[in-house]
Parts: C-alpha cells; sequence; structure tokens
C-alpha cells in the first residue's frame, strides 16, 4: 500500500487528521515530508510541486498506484472534512482543504498519463473520482473516460455498466457526450438525423450495401473523433486508410455532395434540447455533428479537386453567417473549411481562398485565412503580397473577359459584361446552322450535360470572383504596389479575368521618360472596353513606353509622392474624367471620380485631429458591418463601462493606423446591451504596431529584464544601483499611451482614403439621413430624448398636454366617453375603463391597474401611416398616440389586433 | 363674398403653441373636403416655394468646410428634397380622414364626414389633428 490508514487516532477531531500516510521506498519519503510541512502556510505548493516531482519519474507502475491511493485518500478525507465542525477558517479544516486541492492537482495530471491500470482499477477509480466529483469539476473523470477510450476493446466488458451509471447522473455535456460515444461506437452511426447533410448521409449509409456501410460508419466515427482544431499525422493517417477501403472516387464524390448541404437549414430538432429563438434554430449545428463534418471537411484536403474546393469555401462562407445572439453559425466548421483550403494542392483552392479573403468580414475567418495564404506562399514560394493577385485562376477564358468553348457543332461564348451580380457575366449560343440562339440547345443539353455543367459552374465562379477582385484592388490605394510591366500584363491587364476590370482603370507608368498615366482604350468603340485595344494617354492617343524598364503604379487623383504642404492633385484628374464620361465607360469603382479629402485649415488648427466627421449620430450595427467591411477593425459599442470603442484601420504599408471615435448615445440602454445609436467625434492617426496580446508583451518584458541581470554580472553594482536599474526597465517597458500624429505629417493620399472612409460611414449610417428617425421612430425616443435634453421641461410639456386635451376632447365624436382628470385620460371602453397617462402615454386598465400595451405601428408597407402624408401639421407625437389610442379603445370591442384583443381580454382580477 | 376661416394647429411644443393661420373660400357654406383640400394646397405650395427659394436645399454641412479644391473636385453633394404634388397628397389626405388618420375639429365638434357641410360664422376655428397607427406590443 501507498498510503496506509491509521483508524485509531479518532478521539480528537481538532488536532492531525486521523490518517497517517505510510510510504514505500524512496519517493514515499518526499510525500511524507511533504504532508508534514503542509500546516504551515505557503507550503501546500510545495507538496503539490514534490508529488508532480513524484510524476515525472519514468516509474509508471508507482504512479499508477500513487493515483489510486491519492484518489482513494482524498475520497476519505472529503468524508472526513464534512463532519468537521468549523469552516475554512478551522485549521485542522483549512488544513485538509488545502492538502486535499493539492492533491487533486496531483490527481489530474496522473489522470491524463496512460497508465498500466487493470480494468477493475479503473473501474475502483472511476467510482471514488465520482464521489470526488461531487465536489469538483469533471476533469479527472473526462480525463479516465479518454484513458478508457483508448483501451475500449479489452475495458468493454468490465466498465460499461459504471459507465452507464455515470452518464445517467451526470449533467457535464462534454462528458456526457464522450460517455455516449463509447457506449454507442459500435451499435448506432456516428450521426443523427436533423440537419440536411446528416440526413443525405445517414439515406446513403443505408443503400450503399452492407462491406461499405460498416467502412462509412467507421469513418464517420473516426472523423467524430476529429475534437482538435487541426487534424493530427496520426488521425489523418488512419483516416485515409479508411478512405482507401471505401474507395478514394467514392469517397470525394460524396462527401462533396455532403459539404454543399451545409448551406441548407435543419431538418429537424438538436439532439440536445436548446432555448434559441424558433429563427435560429434552423441554423444551428449539433456540436458532434460539427466535429464529424471537420473530419470529413479535412480528408477532402488531399487532392485538387475544383467542384470540391467550391463547396467548401460556400461552406465556409454559410458556417460563418452570424446568427442573431448566437453569433457565427459554427466557427470550427468554418475553420476547417479554411484550413482545408490552405492544404489542398492546386490553383483552385488557392482561388476559392482569394474569394474567401474578400468576401469574409468575421476576425476569426480573416486570421484563418490569413494562416491559411502564408502556407499557401510558404508552400509555392511566392511572396506573400503577392499570392492574392496570383491566386486568381484564368478559367479557362480564352480571351481577357470572354470564353469560347464548342459543344459540337454548337458553340457557346461567356462574356464578361460587369462586375457584380448575376448579370456579370452573359452566356450566348450560336447553334449548328450557324444562328445566335438565346436558350441552350437541346442537343447540347442531351449530349454535353457535363460540358454544360462545368461551363455554368465557371460562371457562377466568375460572378463571385469579380466582385472579390474589384473590391482587393480598391484597397490597393494604400497598399503602395507597384509592378514591373510584365508582371502587371500578366497578373493585371492581360489577365482573363481581372483584366476586365484592370483595362477599366488608370495606372501610372513610370520609366526614364518620366510619368505617364495611362488606360485601356479598345481600338473598336463599339466593343466592350477590354475588347482589344492599347494604351493611352487622356487625349486618347497611344502611349510608347519602355516595357523593360518601366514600373507600373495605381492612379489614384493625389500624387503619392506629393507633398502634404503644398498638396495638389493630378493635373490630369478633370481630363481622365472626362475621358470616361465621354466614352460612357463605367469604372469598376471611383477611380477618377474618387472623392478627395484634403487638410483644412480648421485641421491645420486642431492639429492632432479632425471634427470633420464629428457630432454625427450613427446607427451603430449599420455602421459596425459597414466599418469591418471596409477594413476596419470595429466592435459593437456596448453599453459597459470598460472604456471607449476605437474603430481602427491599420495602414500597415504607411506605418500608420487611423482611429475615428465614436461614443454610445446613452438613451435607454440596458447595461451590457449593444448601442442602438453612437455619436461620433475625432479622427485620428497613430503609429502603426502589430497587434500584442498582453501574454506577448509580458513575455517581452520579461525576456528584457532577463538580458538586463545578465548584462549586470561580473559588475560590481550597489543594491541601490542594481535595484534603481531593474525599476528603470519595469517603467519604460511599460505600456505607453500612443502619440497621435499631427494631421500635416499624414501623407496627403493617406488621409484622403481614410477620410473617404469615414464620410462613407457617416453619411450611409447617420440617422440624419433617415426619414423613420426625423418622423420620431418607433416611440421616437432619440428625438424626445434631444428635445427633452435641449428645452428641459418634460413636466411642462405634460401639463401643456393636460390643457389642450381639456379643450380638444369635447369637441370629439367620443367625447361622452372620456374625462380629463389630472393625470390621466379615462377611457371607457365596451369591455373596460381605460387610464391613458397624460406625460407617457401608457394605458392602464382598470379595476386592477393592469398594464395595457399598445405602440405606434411600424408598418409602413402598405402606406397605412401617415408618414407620408404632406401636412406638416406634425405637433406633439405624444398628444397624437394618447388621442389615437383613446378613440382604438373608445370602440374597444372593434379591435381586431390579436395581441391587444389578448391582453384586453385576460382576466380582469388575479 | 369670400370669408376667412381660423385654422388652429394644436401642439406642445415649445414655440408652436396654438399656432394659426387664415383660409379663404368664396362661400360660407363647405364641405369638409373643401377644408382639407384648401389646406394642402396651401401647405404644399408653401412647402414648394420655400424648397425652391432655398439656394442649396439641405446642403451637406459639416463642422469642418472643405476646401474649395476638394468642393470642386467632389462635387455637390445631392440634395434629397422633393417638389410635392397637392393632388396627390389631397387624396392621400382624404384617405386618412376616412380612417381616422387626421380628425378635423369644427368649432366645438368633430366633423365625420367628408362631405359634410359646415357654415363659417364669425368666431369658429377649425382644429386639425393627427393620429397615429398602433398595434399592439
Amino acid at each position: 500500500m501507498f498510503f496506509k490508514r491509521n483508524k485509531e487516532a479518532t478521539a480528537n477531531q481538532s488536532e492531525q487528521p486521523e490518517y497517517e500516510l505510510v510510504l514505500e521506498g524512496v519517493s514515499a519519503e518526499i510525500v511524507i515530508r511533504c504532508l508534514d510541512e503542509v500546516d504551515q502556510n505557503g507550503v501546500t505548493r510545495t507538496l503539490e510541486n514534490e508529488l508532480i516531482e513524484l510524476l515525472k519519474k519514468k516509474d509508471r507502475p508507482l504512479q499508477a498506484r500513487a493515483l489510486l491511493e491519492l484518489s482513494a485518500v482524498s475520497c476519505e478525507w472529503r468524508r472526513r472534512l464534512v463532519q468537521l465542525p468549523q469552516g475554512y477558517a478551522h485549521p485542522p479544516h483549512r488544513r485538509l482543504v488545502e492538502q486535499l486541492r493539492a492533491m487533486r492537482h496531483v490527481i489530474e495530471s496522473a489522470a491524463r498519463r496512460k497508465l498500466p491500470l487493470s480494468a477493475q482499477q479503473l473501474g475502483m477509480l472511476l467510482e471514488t473520482t465520482c464521489e470526488n466529483y461531487i465536489w469538483g469539476d469533471s476533469t479527472v473523470l473526462k480525463h479516465l473516460v479518454n484513458q478508457i477510450a483508448k483501451r475500449w476493446e479489452e475495458l468493454e466488458e468490465e466498465l460499461r455498466p459504471t459507465l452507464i451509471e455515470i452518464y445517467a447522473h451526470t449533467d457535464e455535456p462534454d462528458l456526457k457526450q464522450k460517455i455516449e460515444q463509447l457506449l454507442n461506437e459500435k451499435s448506432s452511426p456516428a450521426i443523427t438525423a436533423g440537419e440536411a447533410w446528416t440526413v443525405a448521409a445517414l439515406e446513403h449509409l443505408k443503400n450503399v450495401g452492407s462491406p461499405l456501410e460498416k467502412e462509412w460508419n467507421a469513418l464517420l466515427w473516426h472523423c467524430r473523433k476529429a475534437s482538435n482544431a487541426k487534424p493530427s499525422a496520426r488521425w489523418s493517417k488512419e483516416g485515409h486508410a479508411v478512405m482507401e477501403r471505401i474507395g478514394v472516387d467514392a469517397f470525394h464524390d460524396t462527401v462533396r455532395g455532403w459539404i454543399a448541404l451545409l448551406q441548407h437549414p435543419r431538418t429537424g430538432e438538436m439532439a440536445r434540447p436548446d432555448w434559441h429563438e424558433d429563427s435560429v434554430r434552423p441554423w444551428l449545428m449539433d456540436d458532434h455533428h460539427a466535429d464529424t463534418i471537420r473530419g470529413l471537411i479535412w480528408l477532402t484536403a488531399d487532392r485538387e479537386d475544383a467542384a470540391t474546393a467550391r463547396a467548401i469555401a460556400d461552406a465556409a462562407v454559410s458556417c460563418y453567417k452570424k446568427v442573431p445572439g448566437i453569433g457565427p453559425r459554427a466557427t470550427k466548421v468554418g475553420n476547417a473549411c479554411v484550413y482545408a483550403l490552405g492544404v489542398m494542392p492546386g490553383e483552385s483552392a488557392l482561388a476559392q481562398l482569394a474569394r474567401l479573403r474578400v468576401k469574409l468580414t468575421f476576425g476569426t475567418a480573416i486570421s484563418m485565412i490569413t494562416k491559411a495564404l502564408d502556407r499557401v506562399a510558404e508552400r509555392e514560394g511566392v511572396p506573400r503580397n503577392e499570392i492574392e493577385e496570383i491566386a486568381v485562376p484564368a478559367y479557362g477564358f480564352t480571351g481577357v473577359g470572354v470564353l469560347e468553348r464548342g459543344f459540337g457543332e454548337h458553340r457557346a461564348t461567356l462574356r464578361v459584361t460587369g462586375t457584380s451580380g448575376t448579370g456579370s457575366t452573359v452566356l450566348t449560343w450560336i447553334n449548328d446552322k450557324g444562328k445566335a440562339v438565346k436558350s441552350v440547345p437541346a442537343a447540347v443539353k442531351r449530349d454535353h450535360a457535363d460540358g454544360l455543367k462545368d461551363l455554368k459552374a465557371i460562371a457562377k465562379d466568375v460572378q463571385k470572383m469579380l466582385p472579390a477582385q474589384r473590391d482587393r484592388i480598391d484597397g490597393l490605394f494604400l497598399e503602395q504596389r507597384s509592378w514591373s510591366v510584365s508582371a502587371w500584363r500578366e497578373r493585371y491587364l492581360d489577365h482573363p479575368v481581372v483584366g476586365t476590370i484592370a483595362r477599366r482603370l488608370i495606372w501610372v507608368l513610370e520609366d526614364a521618360g518620366g510619368m505617364h498615366s495611362v488606360a485601356w482604350l479598345p481600338d473598336d468603340p463599339e466593343s466592350p472596353v477590354f475588347a482589344t485595344g492599347q494604351l493611352v494617354n487622356p487625349a486618347g492617343e497611344p502611349v510608347i513606353i519602355d516595357e523593360h524598364s518601366a514600373t507600373v503604379t495605381l492612379w489614384h487623383p493625389i500624387d503619392t509622392a506629393s507633398d502634404p504642404d503644398t498638396v495638389e492633385t493630378r493635373a490630369d484628374v478633370l481630363a481622365w474624367r472626362r475621358f470616361y464620361e465621354d466614352r460612357r465607360i463605367a469604372q469598376p469603382f471611383k477611380q477618377a471620380h474618387r472623392e478627395v479629402y484634403l487638410l483644412t485649415d480648421a485641421e491645420r488648427e486642431t492639429r492632432s485631429y479632425s471634427n470633420r466627421f464629428a457630432a454625427h449620430v450613427l446607427r451603430n450595427h449599420q455602421a459596425t458591418a459597414l466599418m469591418r467591411q471596409r477594413g476596419w477593425n470595429a466592435q459593437l459599442a456596448i453599453a459597459t463601462d470598460c472604456g471607449e470603442v476605437r474603430p481602427q484601420r491599420d495602414i500597415e504599408p504607411w506605418g500608420l493606423r487611423a482611429e475615428f471615435w465614436i461614443e454610445g448615445a446613452h438613451i435607454d440602454q440596458d447595461y451590457g446591451a449593444a448601442f442602438t445609436y453612437v455619436v461620433t467625434d475625432q479622427v485620428r492617426f497613430y503609429q502603426y504596431r502589430p497587434r500584442t496580446t498582453w501574454r506577448e508583451e509580458e513575455q517581452e518584458r520579461r525576456e528584457a529584464t532577463q538580458r538586463l541581470i545578465e548584462s549586470t554580472e561580473g559588475q560590481q553594482l550597489s543594491n541601490e544601483e542594481y535595484l534603481n536599474l531593474l525599476a528603470g526597465n519595469t517603467a519604460a517597458s511599460r505600456r505607453q499611451e500612443p502619440q497621435p500624429i499631427p494631421l500635416d505629417e499624414i501623407p496627403p493620399l493617406v488621409l484622403s482614403e481614410t477620410m473617404r472612409d469615414v464620410d462613407l460611414f457617416v453619411g450611409v449610417a447617420s440617422v440624419g439621413n433617415n426619414p423613420e428617425w426625423e418622423d420620431g421612430g418607433p416611440g421616437g425616443h432619440h428625438r424626445d430624448y434631444w428635445r427633452s435634453y435641449a428645452f428641459g421641461e418634460l413636466n411642462a410639456t405634460a401639463s401643456t398636454r393636460k390643457e389642450l386635451l381639456e379643450r380638444l376632447v369635447p369637441r370629439l365624436k367620443i367625447a361622452e366617453r372620456c374625462l380629463v382628470t389630472e393625470r390621466f385620460l379615462f377611457v371607457r371602453g365596451n369591455l373596460r375603463v381605460y387610464k391613458i397617462h397624460l406625460g407617457s402615454g401608457n394605458i392602464m386598465m382598470e379595476p386592477n391597474d393592469q398594464y395595457l400595451c399598445i405602440v405606434p405601428g411600424r408598418d409602413s408597407a402598405a402606406g397605412r401611416t401617415n408618414k407620408n402624408l404632406h401636412l406638416p401639421f406634425e405637433g406633439d407625437r405624444v398628444l397624437s398616440i394618447i388621442l389615437s389610442k383613446a378613440f382604438m379603445l373608445a370602440a374597444d370591442e372593434k379591435i381586431t389586433d390579436p395581441t391587444i384583443r389578448t391582453q384586453i381580454n385576460r382576466n380582469a382580477v388575479s | 363674398m369670400p370669408v376667412t376661416l381660423t385654422v388652429r394647429d394644436e401642439s406642445t411644443t415649445p414655440g408652436f403653441e396654438g399656432h394659426t393661420f387664415e383660409l379663404e373660400f368664396p362661400t360660407e357654406s363647405i364641405t369638409v373636403r373643401e377644408i382639407i383640400r384648401e389646406r394642402v394646397y396651401q401647405e404644399v405650395d408653401d412647402y414648394n416655394r420655400a424648397m425652391q427659394n432655398k439656394a442649396t436645399p439641405s446642403r451637406y454641412r459639416g463642422l469642418v468646410s472643405p476646401t474649395e479644391l476638394e468642393e470642386h473636385l467632389n462635387g455637390e453633394r445631392p440634395a434629397t428634397s422633393r417638389k410635392a404634388d397637392w393632388k396627390k397628397q389631397f387624396a392621400l389626405a382624404c384617405e386618412a380622414y376616412e380612417r381616422n388618420g387626421i380628425l378635423v375639429l369644427v368649432g366645438d365638434r368633430q366633423t365625420t364626414a367628408l362631405d359634410e357641410t359646415i357654415t363659417i360664422a364669425r368666431g369658429i376655428d377649425v382644429t386639425f389633428l393627427r393620429l397615429v397607427m398602433l398595434v399592439g406590443g
């Protein structure tokens, strides 16, 4: 025995615990010493360390015994603890608690190991742990179940009853799921119905035939065990082995279909009951299903497959989509999708990553994609900032913006005609008689179904890729990118897909002869702008450049090299604007007509910040979404006291960071809820610094101190000098509040582009532009707030209202049913009597002052509200509400709105 | 003989309490519909004129005025106002009256039908009230 129990010493409870520990062997001595010292303050830590030291030794059998004994002893001691009369302040009590705590740590780390325990020993261990479990968390149980899972074959018979009992008694969902998985592995499939893809998978299992069904089941169970963020080498190897047995092609074809189904809503209830709202439920995933599909997605990444890559990317978009009250639908599945695309060889996966890079705005998604692109860049040996432009595939296009393909005698032409939406590509046909036809010829449908499907898939891909590329190029203004002419031609100007965008943009070529701003002009003015043509200047004259020595940059109205003090826009801005206006060419985004924002005298005055967009009221949610879309790092402002929100944008190539200060408009906001409105303040610029966590900062500080200490070795420093040195280091490394950079030092291009973004946020999300808000909105909270803030006299308003009603009510149709009193307008309906409060317009019903909730309707869809009525005798909104309510309630038997009727008809007296 | 009718807007907004103005009618006997029509016509006319007179209607104005060059390049911000059509507004108002969206009080009582005839006498004024759509909460 590792510990021996001494049951005689029970006489005096307040003295020593009655168990003395008798240990065998050398390591046991350590334990004795520690337990003796344990009642001195702070020494428990030593006990714990020494015991852990014991575990560090390679002696597995000894550790197994230690675990058994510690578990049994702590179990006994806990019983003993309950019997002790006093609480924690009582020394013996405290001593026991400290010892138990120390032992639990050791038990926890021992239980994580692979120890040579027999089935019987494990059973005992489970029982003692269960008893301990009442006292703490279920970590140890989880570790043990994991151990058992690894040897389930041999242990099943002995341990099944114990596990079933634990399953019945625990309410820890993770533990329940782990045990359930163990108990069911042989007998039932890894997935249950309820989700679109699992229904399809179960159907597949039913139809696939018995030997394969077993393999598929094994594969699904294997995938379900994929509980890490990344697949381990061993897991992948085992997974691929099962995959080989199923047949690699069959696997890919089947699983691709399942992945595509991830975009569909649930077909049934969740396996575990939940409390979510009905609108949210269809988008939730069962946890074990998320694990399973994640494993499947990982396994599909082993070979290039354009269709699978497409399905995975679509699934990623769907999984990262936010559902109200939850956040992203299934972050871990989304992450698995991005991971798989990063691992999958070939250009189709890379193309999908490039699409996701622009499409997704969710923080985790962005960092996952960035990592995946890093990996691809490393694998392909390409500089990181070029990977996204190389990533755009040619999709088999035969020219810039054109794909021609023959189907027997018929010919199809896919043309790019725009940059966004389903209308951005057009598919036309020339039939076997050489005649243009609108619809797909029947012969093609019949004989070339696969080819047709492929062509349509390409069209879809291109439709998604075009806006993604447009947004990427729009973001290049601040990237300071330049290309050699050959690289630029390959990736931009002559690229079959990107070319349709690049040929509608202005570029700056710089060679020995100076700067030339150029744009593409097609030879035939009637043909699309990206058809065959040449580079011209704003006057439309061809430009000849030295192709070998020139470098290319993207044109912006402000010259990047211009001096902040004498900033002028490029001389050719108006010429280029005319160039595009005259030819009626629409640029993919505003370039020639791009708004510019130049430093004003007012901003030179305020120096470190700009008030240009201050004092606007914005809709919080809309503004935040917009900021994220424009690459700003923005959090939804929430009513808490944990500091201000400052949406920021890193402008890394320029070493700058822009901040737009906003604060919540504190109106009727519950603590912890997101603000409905935010008020804007200054725009500022700071030095760029990479995002770090506090952990990294702490690490950095520690290393700096270590270096300092090492540097003083050998020097004879007095205590004072030494301490001063260290203290100085601590003070220096403490995070300094960054200083804003004066606006006149900000490059004009950066200032302009930042202000343009902010103008966009203010312009789109400002309530000033919102007619609902002008009109008071539902309840008119915000405006009333401003009004009461501005005029202050809400009580005075209410009493004016009373005088007004006293004059008005006698003249109304319903006069005989109404009475104005000190605080209320009484209305007698046919069912009950109502009191409408003159201050708030709220209603209470007699006899029991039951609250009746009626609010101004927001339903303006049918134009039934008076909002569009052009009669500016608006008056007092609360007055209107009070009168409206009086009219409605005077004829309460005629109310049809069920939500009002039920409130009125509810038992008058409770 | 043209007669004048005093219209009173009841409101508790400071500065606008009991705002009154006058409408003219050719005869003493008029219907509610005519009162509404006259009022809507006046309001719309005033509104349109005000819109035209403003040199730059609802120009964007912030705390910091942009420089001339910037204004020139970025162009005018689009005005948000439109001209209102009094006939359309009149139809809307009549429709609103019929479903109690607006109330018209003449003298000491509420009118009940658009075609109700009223005789304008000295000292009688007309009050317009606006009601709101309500739903259960």
